[in-house]
């Protein structure tokens, strides 16, 4: 590949790098190295190439509280197997209570903003936050939480959910979550596997205007959990399970006063900390269990270094309480800064409510989505004009890939500050491509690649595999994998004895290196371009969806003999692309339109909203492999008027014409209704 | 279910004032009474795309009243009006002042039919 030289849509003002913290660390390491580094792009090539001194140095410098032995920094051999700091202890919640490395958190400063789309405002200081952890904790403890115990939340994204969560984080029970508005069926397919001890639920949320009650699906879900001994209710509203004991957070906030002292207790450095659920391409969701100490480190890494967060900032990333971002942001506290929360519709009561947040909240970094900057873009909206965001320094989006002219709208239209976009996710709770102080932002890339992070472009040549860096000149493009251990490699899957299912979901398509699942192209300039995925995981508008999830509901319907869920770019939508569900009817044209809107309804209610095709079309057959496995990879390819990429894999690839030229499908490609 | 506009009368309402007996226009004019039927037939779209996308079915039950607000009875939110305002874009070739608040063009089903209908550029959907 070789590419021009773009002109980038934001230059940092000379000496920013200097002044940042990435800057201050670079001094740090020059002088603990005894040679001089110079700049960025050299720092990174000794944090791939020295990645155990680049950690240890990363260690000190960010001043992890670790007991036990700071040597090996990295135990173990490969990607896989590697474990960081295996003979240490730490506290993850004390770091985040308080923050490391000499940075300046008093008791009096503001810890958290809580907000939600009814104009609801709370604030705690440091020192209250530290106080209600303490006191859940206890509680907790009594009640009978302790390590290996698995807790599930179903909540709001309040301060009420966040001390519940670092409360059950500093007893060394690992933390789950699912956002309130997803189908039962979904969290039971997902926290059935980790057989939560504890439930934590909101049972009613207020989202766009209404209030949604919650309690008929709880009761519902905690039936099917045999595991669950207690439920704990975080809002007012009354709430009786049967069979399972029910009481409000306050009791737990009230009944421990004067227990609330000392630091919390410290565990091993690759302890579980959080099981996140992930959508695969096939089978059950994957529970991914994700260590304290791995995550700590990452996310100092990329809150201090990368974004720059310290004491002065107000972080407000929009995320539910169920998604990574959710526990990426509550890290930040470990950086000094109050972080903001923000619960309901973006859009409500105004069509740009969020950023009036923003402006009224002085928020410094402002995390949010490729999906909702399109929206304010589609929608008209000057957010610049409108607010006051005279404070923001920083805009970071994530979800999906930040199409070219949205660089354009931010910086026209928002404000003239850099926008990051960044991208990793859940199988690593955090990002391998981001920004940095003192880069220059291009159109649809991320900035620079994280520190530490071997990322490379995987490709074949024959039968070579090639596992390419950024190049030195023009970009190389292949699948995004990483070549040296990471701090946030996931410890495993959840009941995954022996980690086959681990290996087989990112270590099979190349060994010896982590496969992310996404494309990605490398430049010469040590940026990336998120191409998309490389599996059939489906992400669309943000939202990742796994096919599998689409084909157990389809089970129902015995009218229906196969189905392929694809996405397709389609530049008229919001959000640039759709979900396409191709179905091979048992009787052929019997496709009704009721059975479209009783398909549609039940991929709702079963699943969730955002599992809803927007367009679902009979074809004749799907393209299936010699050995008969369906290919979603070349319907993906047909829907989007691509040649397939593995055609010759392919028995009947004469399919792939008639689902490129569907009326339907081709209306999109070209910007139609369809 | 009201299938009549009632209130905030746009020019489709002069049909409407006219009456309608089995879907024809009783003492209006032809102009008026494209307009009226194509009142019927672009209601009648905006119901299946409400379908389509957000309803699955439900969409007539839940619309009571051609003037309810959407937003108080829960039809759309403010994402679901971006999408109804490209559809209706792509789908009758006219271009929405984004420079206005959507929800008031868009707030009910009556609404959003007039607002098409009286559009300087509106000439009947796409063929």
């Amino acid at each position: 590949m070789s590419g021009g030289a773009p002109s980038p849509v934001y230059e940092p003002p000379a000496g920013e790098l200097g002044r940042s913290q990435l800057g201050a660390f670079l001094r740090f390491c020059e002088g603990r190295l005894g040679r001089a580094l110079g700049d960025e792009a050299a720092l990174y090539r000794f944090s791939v190439d020295e990645g155990a001194r680049f950690w240890g140095l990363f260690a000190a410098w960010a001043g992890l509280r670790l007991s036990g032995e700071r040597e090996p920094v990295i135990g173990g051999e490969g990607v896989e197997r590697a474990a960081f700091f295996p003979r240490a202890r730490l506290s993850y919640v004390d770091h985040l209570v308080r923050p490391p490395g000499g940075v300046e958190a008093p008791a009096g400063a503001t810890a958290v903003i809580g907000l939600d789309e009814a104009g609801a405002r709370e604030e705690l200081t440091r020192g209250e936050l530290a106080r209600r952890v303490g006191l859940v904790a206890a509680a907790l403890a009594r009640r009978g939480v302790g390590p290996g115990d698995r807790v599930l939340g179903l909540c709001r994204n309040t301060p009420r959910t966040l001390v519940a969560y670092l409360a059950t984080l500093s007893l060394g029970a690992t933390w789950s979550a699912a956002a309130p508005d997803m189908g039962a069926e979904l969290v039971l397919a997902r926290a059935g596997q980790v057989a939560p001890k504890l439930l934590f639920a909101d049972a009613r949320y207020p989202y766009h205007g209404a209030t949604r009650d919650n309690r008929e699906r709880l009761a519902a879900l905690a039936a099917k959990l045999p595991s669950l001994e207690r439920v704990v209710a975080l809002d007012d509203a009354p709430l009786a399970i049967a069979g399972v004991e029910a009481e409000p957070f306050e009791r737990l906030l009230g009944e421990g006063a004067g227990e609330a002292e000392g630091a919390p207790a410290e565990f091993d450095f690759n302890h579980p900390l959080l099981v996140l659920f992930s959508s695969g391409t096939t089978g059950v969701p994957k529970c991914i269990v994700h260590g304290a100490g791995g995550t700590l480190l990452e996310h100092l890494k990329e809150l201090r270094l990368h974004c720059d967060l310290g004491p002065r900032d107000r972080l407000l990333f929009h995320t539910t309480a169920g998604w990574m971002m959710y526990n990426w942001l509550v890290s930040a506290l470990a950086t000094g800064a109050t972080v903001v929360l923000y619960d309901g519709s973006v859009t409500f009561p105004e069509a740009d409510s969020l950023f009036s947040l923003v402006a009224r909240e002085r928020v410094t970094v402002f995390g949010t989505s490729a999906a909702y900057l399109g929206y304010c873009r589609d929608e008209g909206l000057e957010p610049g004009a409108a607010h006051d965001l005279s404070a923001l320094r920083l805009v970071c989006s994530t979800g999906s890939v930040l199409a070219d002219p949205l660089y354009d709208w931010a910086a026209e239209k928002v404000a003239r500050v850099p926008l990051h976009s960044i991208s990793g996710g859940t199988d690593i709770v955090g990002c391998f491509v981001m920004g940095s102080p003192g880069r220059p932002v291009y159109r649809g890339e991320s900035p620079s690649i994280g520190l530490g992070l071997d990322v490379r472009a995987a490709r074949r040549e024959g039968s070579r595999l090639l596992l390419e860096r950024c190049p030195a000149e023009g970009s190389v493009r292949g699948e995004l994998v990483c070549a040296a251990p990471f701090p946030s490699r996931p410890l495993g899957l959840y009941g995954d004895e022996g980690g086959k299912r681990f290996h087989e979901a990112y270590f099979s398509q190349h060994e010896g290196v982590w496969t992310h699942g996404d494309a990605v192209e490398l430049t010469s300039r040590g940026t990336a371009r998120i191409l998309g995925r490389s599996d059939g995981v489906l992400n669309v508008r943000g939202v990742r969806i796994g096919p599998g999830e689409i084909y157990r509901v389809l089970e129902a319907f015995p009218e229906v003999r196969a189905a392929a869920a694809v996405e397709q770019k389609a530049p008229g939508e919001l959000g640039g692309s759709r979900l396409v569900l191709l179905v091979v009817m048992a009787e052929r044209g019997s496709l009704t339109r009721p059975l479209t809107l009783k398909i549609k309804k039940e991929l709702s209610t079963r699943a969730s909203p955002a599992h809803v095709p927007e367009l679902i079309v009979e074809v004749s057959d799907l393209p299936r492999t010699h050995n008969g496995k369906l290919s979603e990879r070349a319907a993906r390819d047909a829907v989007n008027g691509l040649e397939a990429a593995n055609r010759d894999a392919l028995k009947n690839a004469e399919v792939l014409g008639e689902i490129m030229a569907h009326p339907a499908i081709a209306a999109a490609r070209e910007g139609g209704e369809g | 279910m009201n299938r009549r506009a009632r209130g905030g009368a746009g020019p489709p309402a002069r049909g409407w004032a006219h009456g309608v007996r089995g879907g024809r226009a009783i003492g209006a004019g032809p102009a008026d009474e494209k307009a009226i039927m194509s009142y019927a037939d672009l209601r009648q779209r905006v119901i299946d795309w409400l379908d389509d996308n957000y309803h699955f079915g439900d969409a007539a039950t839940l619309i009571k009243d051609d003037e309810a607000s959407f937003l108080d009875n829960g039809v759309l939110d403010s994402l679901g009006f971006a999408k109804m305002r490209l559809f209706l874009e792509k789908t009758y070739a006219i271009k929405v002042d984004t420079s206005k608040d959507l929800r008031k063009h868009f707030d009910s089903l009556g609404k959003i039919v007039r607002y098409v209908l009286t559009h300087k550029d509106y000439k009947g959907p796409r063929s």
